[in-house]
């Protein structure tokens, strides 16, 4: 009896073990014995003669559409073949359901399959990692799949840190190399140039993922209230005004209203557009790649002093929020200004729900002197230094930057902006333009600040935890800059030594 | 009983009887008062689980929360649920929970029987000091030494390779200490009886020792089985793969990038809860004897 | 002894030594490379910086600097202040609730298992639960109390003040609410292994309950408490995996729910310091030596002196 006990448990250590083995992923399979095509070679090697030596003679056709091929194939090369690993943030996984519309959204391998359509010979495997704060978000993973050389393509919110820690590829040579490079970003290519070891001035990566952070207020509650709607471009004093008037019993309806809102696990964003309309900078990039920055100065002071005087307009528990209030976008929201609201929250749903855009009003973020202000949200994607297979990554990466079907893929499955021109994000969702504040969404990000280097390193963490403090009161404003100044200069100092 | 008052004077015993009737007479208050207590305790214990399941089946959770205490939601549905199905590949994190609990509980338990069995019955150089060795790893945590624990396993290439999860738990001081406890108590002569008969070690250890292991090896199975299917920390380091996660780091993940979307959390938190739940009730006796067990032992 | 002879008796010993040797063989095999291999190294670590992707020796430097480091100051009294709130409630309420249940006539079982329920559940699924438990607006807790007239409510992990009604509070409330079961568990097995004829004496030398609680059950029940006490410290002091679900990377709010673990996890794989992070991991490892013997000598030593 109880060897049989025994034996069974053997049993499943042995099933188990096998088990295992089914679950290593699989080494992907060779790519399929090669189709050449003699009418391709031959065509190359008329055209081009010094050139025919590097192409490797692995032109992986599928038979049945190499009649079509041969004509579009350029002959001057043979297209850029074999297996390119992307790294993507918080796509979709499998096909999957809108969780507050149960919309179906398409999983990321849709965007597989749109790609290989237009690229047959380069297989595109992406990983597909969360988005989320801390050890389970994106920076854990992206650190140590940069460092074990995992993929050759990134989405990296964090480029300018890795491009300063040598692990990217400039892409400078590949864009004047390139006949085909088309600049379909505007500015926003030029905020992704940055200092590399060598050479300071890299073109790290291109736009890729869009988004933008701007106000929000609700119409019904101001009208409740009988206040005047918000203006295109609110000023702090006349948000404040507003927030103060709304806070307390709705005239109307008899329930608490709040005035102001913050999301508290990100007051950080929120905090540099309040700090930057009072003239305040974070610092500057140095020519030897370093950092300067100043958390301590008067001008941030004064706007930590004016959201510490806004936190008694906001709902309490706001510190804890890691999103939009409660209620946002239905009949139970009781905030009246919504700042930093994010593409991510509101783009799909204005779509999708005629009437509700009406509503939940959209206007500029709060600008400084300069007539910039909010975040600067598109992520680009970029090509790891140790990418072994640099000419289709490039392939793979102009598509997923450039490619009016990758920045609609990126609307359909995670509501982000397209970040390719006005005119193109115009061809790939007609809908955006017909929007009620369609201004204010497609035009933020021409207003945007110029993108933080630090935005995902140490001194963000650092300030993010002094604010939380002066906002529960644990710190004054005076003295959580200090020890934001204090930790940032540590980690300066640190980093500095590191790269010596 | 009869045995202690048969000795006792007749007023000893008088009183004993008073001591006892009195007793009787408030054993049915004391019982109502204990379960009221215990009752309104494991009420508590309860209300989150409950309140996670009326909230993930309620179809405006993800939207607006209401804002009173609901027990059963005002608007049901398994919108969430389908939504956590579609969004989670919840098959496949079982599974490789499964496997990884499985595997790494049965080896744990095997290696630490062994080396207990070696240590409680073995005569061999050395034995103090290697003994002091197990006791040694006792002392020290795994977060001391999960980040050299981290580049060894990138090194032989075992990131996302569920290998990873199990290899480094195999064995424990911990096992080895308790086995050995239990083992020494176990009388001799049945091991010299099987030495005679001519039986290996190994022969005495499967076939003698193991089979009245029962207790502690049902205590350990408990115990590694909770650590495994629990453990977070470092599932999040050596599994980047999604289809690599396991239940708790796939929770851990989905539930914090989730931001807002309470009932889709919520439904992600039961689905992982209830099967766990399943096996739990259907092992109570024995998981709730092993737990007692690790504590007397100790 | 006879000294020829030594050389045949040890080779005999050795020999018979060998089919021993063999059956532990693996476990330190197992040992070497996933117990000693990585001690060592991050012992090593500890004392090496990276300068330009290469190692130099720094000697102390990491150590010195963490213990002027604010943020490790604090996440060390966040894990002690952590730590000690819950041993203090957890210990005396699994005492209480045992012996309620050692008691109990009716369905004693149906309660081990509702008790012990959270602890068999990951405790990432009870802490994403509590999370919103906690949401000062429409949390489970505030709803209740808000229909209990309690006015204001509390803000919990919205509050990192030094209080009862803020994030570290609920961390605790989080960490008993999960360990209870067992605490409880091991304190009834614990009760009941204590010997009946020992109550049955003190009722006849007239004790009444109080008296037979304290002269009896808590002195017997002394090996339990320092099993528990020493378990649970380490525990307390390795506290990840809830607190980090909690609150994100800096165990926000202002960094109250930061633990030494959590510290270290965001040195090694946030800010990519895996040298100060290892540091780190030693001095975890010397502090939870310092306790488990400080706690091995404060509660032994009644023990200990008897024995000796």
């Amino acid at each position: 009896m109880k060897s049989r006990i025994w034996l069974s448990f053997a049993a499943l250590l042995i099933a188990s073990f096998v088990l295992i083995q089914c679950g290593t992923p699989a080494t992907p399979p060779p790519p399929a014995p090669p189709v050449i095509q003699t009418v391709v070679v031959q065509q190359t090697v008329v055209n081009t003669v010094k050139e025919t030596v590097a192409v490797p003679q692995t032109v992986a056709v599928p038979q049945t559409v190499v009649a079509e091929k041969t004509v579009v194939v350029e002959p001057t090369k043979a297209p850029p073949s074999g297996v390119v690993k992307v790294l993507l943030i918080g796509k979709p996984d499998e096909d999957s359901i809108d969780q507050v519309t149960g919309k179906p959204v398409p999983g990321v391998q849709q965007l597989k399959k749109m790609f290989e359509e237009k690229y047959p010979t380069i297989d595109m495997q992406i990983i597909n990692i969360p988005w989320g704060s801390g050890a389970t978000g994106y920076g854990p993973k992206t650190e140590t799949m940069i460092q074990a050389q995992e993929a050759c393509v990134y989405h990296m919110p964090g480029a300018f840190d890795y491009g300063r820690r040598g692990y990217l590829q400039n892409l400078d040579d590949f864009i004047k190399n390139d006949p085909d490079f088309k600049n379909v970003w505007g500015d926003n290519l030029a905020q992704w140039r940055g200092w590399g070891p060598g050479n300071p001035d890299n073109q790290w990566g291109l736009p890729y993922s869009g988004g933008n952070r701007v106000i929000h207020y609700d119409a019904k509650l101001f009208e409740d209230w009988g206040v005047e709607p918000l203006s295109l471009h609110p000023t702090l004093q006349e948000i404040e005004e507003k927030a103060a008037k709304m806070t307390g019993k709705n005239p109307k309806t008899g329930e608490q209203n709040y005035g102001y809102w913050y999301q508290g696990k990100y007051i950080n964003w929120q905090f540099q557009v309040i700090a930057h309309a009072f003239g305040a900078t974070w610092g500057k990039v140095n020519d030897d790649g370093t950092w300067t920055i100043n958390w301590n100065t008067p001008e941030y002071l004064k706007a930590l002093e004016w959201l510490v005087k806004m936190n008694k307009y906001a709902p309490p528990g706001a510190l804890a929020a890691d999103a939009m209030p409660d209620g946002f976008l239905t009949d139970q929201n009781v905030v009246a200004i919504i700042p930093e609201g994010e593409t991510g929250y509101y783009l799909q749903p204005f779509v999708s729900t005629p009437g509700l855009d009406k509503r939940f009003r959209t206007v500029y973020n709060i600008q400084g002197p300069d007539g910039k202000g909010g975040l600067f949200i598109a992520d680009p994607i970029t090509m790891a230094a140790s990418c072994p297979n640099k000419d289709a990554a490039w392939v793979v990466m102009k598509w997923l930057a450039g490619s009016v079907e990758s920045q609609k893929y990126n609307f359909d499955s995670g509501g982000n902006l397209p970040v390719i021109d006005a005119k193109l994000t115009m061809e790939a969702i007609p809908e955006l333009g017909k929007l009620t504040d369609a201004q204010a969404i497609l035009d933020q990000n021409a207003h945007a600040e110029k993108r933080y280097p630090w935005a995902s390193s140490q001194p963000r963490f650092s300030l993010q935890t002094a604010i939380e403090a002066a906002l529960a009161g644990t710190l004054t404003p005076q003295q959580a800059l200090e020890q934001a100044q204090k930790e940032t200069d540590d980690w300066l100092k640190q980093q500095q030594q590191a790269s010596q | 009983m009869s045995d202690l008052t048969l000795s006792k004077t007749t007023a000893e015993r008088a009183t004993l009887a008073n001591f006892f009737r009195s007793h009787r007479r408030s054993t049915q208050f004391k019982q109502i008062v204990i379960l009221l207590i215990l009752g309104i305790g494991a009420f508590l214990m309860i209300m989150p689980f409950e309140w996670m399941l009326a909230t993930s089946f309620s179809r405006s959770a993800n939207i607006a929360m209401p804002r009173v205490v609901r027990f059963f939601p005002a608007d049901p549905s398994l919108f969430n649920y389908q939504v956590a199905i579609t969004n989670l590949p919840l098959p496949r994190l079982y599974l490789n929970s499964f496997i990884v609990t499985a595997v790494a509980t049965v080896g744990y338990l095997f290696f630490s029987a062994l080396t207990g069995y070696a240590f409680a019955k073995g005569r061999f150089v050395g034995k103090s000091i290697l003994f002091l060795i197990i006791l040694m790893t006792l002392m020290i945590p795994f977060e001391v030494r999960m980040i050299p624990l981290y580049f060894l396993i990138k090194e032989m290439g075992l990131r996302n390779n569920l290998l990873a999860l199990i290899l480094p738990f195999l064995a424990g001081g911990f096992g080895v200490f308790l086995m050995r406890q239990y083992i020494s108590t176990i009388p001799d002569d049945l091991v010299d009886a099987a030495r005679v008969d001519g039986a290996s070690e190994f022969t005495i250890f499967w076939r003698v020792i193991l089979p009245l292991c029962g207790p502690p090896l049902a205590a350990l199975a408990v115990l590694s089985a909770l650590w495994r299917w629990n453990d977070l920390i470092w599932p999040l380091l050596a599994i980047s793969d999604r289809n690599m996660y396991t239940v708790t780091l796939g929770l851990a993940v989905a539930g914090r990038s989730q931001g807002t979307y309470t009932g889709s959390a919520l439904a992600n938190a039961a689905l992982a809860i209830i099967p766990i739940t399943i096996v739990y009730l259907l092992l109570q006796r024995y998981i709730i004897r092993g737990i007692a067990m690790t504590g007397l032992k100790g | 002894m006879n000294l020829s002879g030594l050389p045949n008796e040890m080779r005999k010993q050795l020999r018979d030594s060998l089919i021993w040797y063999a059956l532990i063989a693996p476990t330190f095999i197992l040992f070497a490379i996933f117990v000693a291999y990585p001690t060592i190294e991050t012992f090593r670590l500890s004392l090496y910086r990276e300068v330009a992707t290469k190692q130099e020796f720094v000697g102390l430097a990491h150590y010195a600097r963490l213990l002027g480091d604010q943020i490790f100051r604090s996440a060390l009294l966040n894990t002690a202040l952590l730590g000690a709130a819950f041993l203090l409630i957890v210990i005396p309420l699994g005492l209480v609730l045992a012996s309620l249940l050692n008691n109990l006539k009716y369905a004693p079982n149906f309660f081990k298992v509702v008790y012990f329920l959270p602890q068999i559940t990951s405790s990432v699924a009870i802490a994403l639960i509590f999370g919103y438990v906690f949401q000062p607006n429409w949390g489970l807790l505030n709803n209740g109390l808000r229909a209990l007239g309690v006015d204001p409510l509390p803000l919990w992990l919205a509050d990192p003040n030094y209080n009862l009604t803020g994030s570290r509070a609920a961390a605790t409330i989080l960490a008993v609410y999960v360990a209870l079961g067992y605490y409880m568990l091991v304190t009834l097995a614990g009760l009941q292994a204590i010997p009946q004829e020992l109550y049955d004496a003190a009722v006849v030398d007239g004790a009444n309950f109080w008296q037979a609680w304290w002269y009896i059950t808590i002195p017997n029940l002394r090996p339990t408490f320092v099993f528990l006490i020493i378990t649970g410290s380490i525990e307390a002091l390795s506290r990840f995996g809830d607190l980090y679900t909690l609150g994100g990377p800096g165990g926000s709010p202002a960094r109250s729910l930061q633990t030494i673990v959590m510290y270290l996890y965001q040195t090694a794989f946030e800010s990519n310091d895996f040298n100060l992070a290892s540091a780190t991991a030693v001095l975890l490892f010397l502090i939870m030596l310092a306790v488990t013997i400080f706690n091995f000598r404060a509660l032994l030593q009644r023990e200990f002196s008897r024995r000796d």
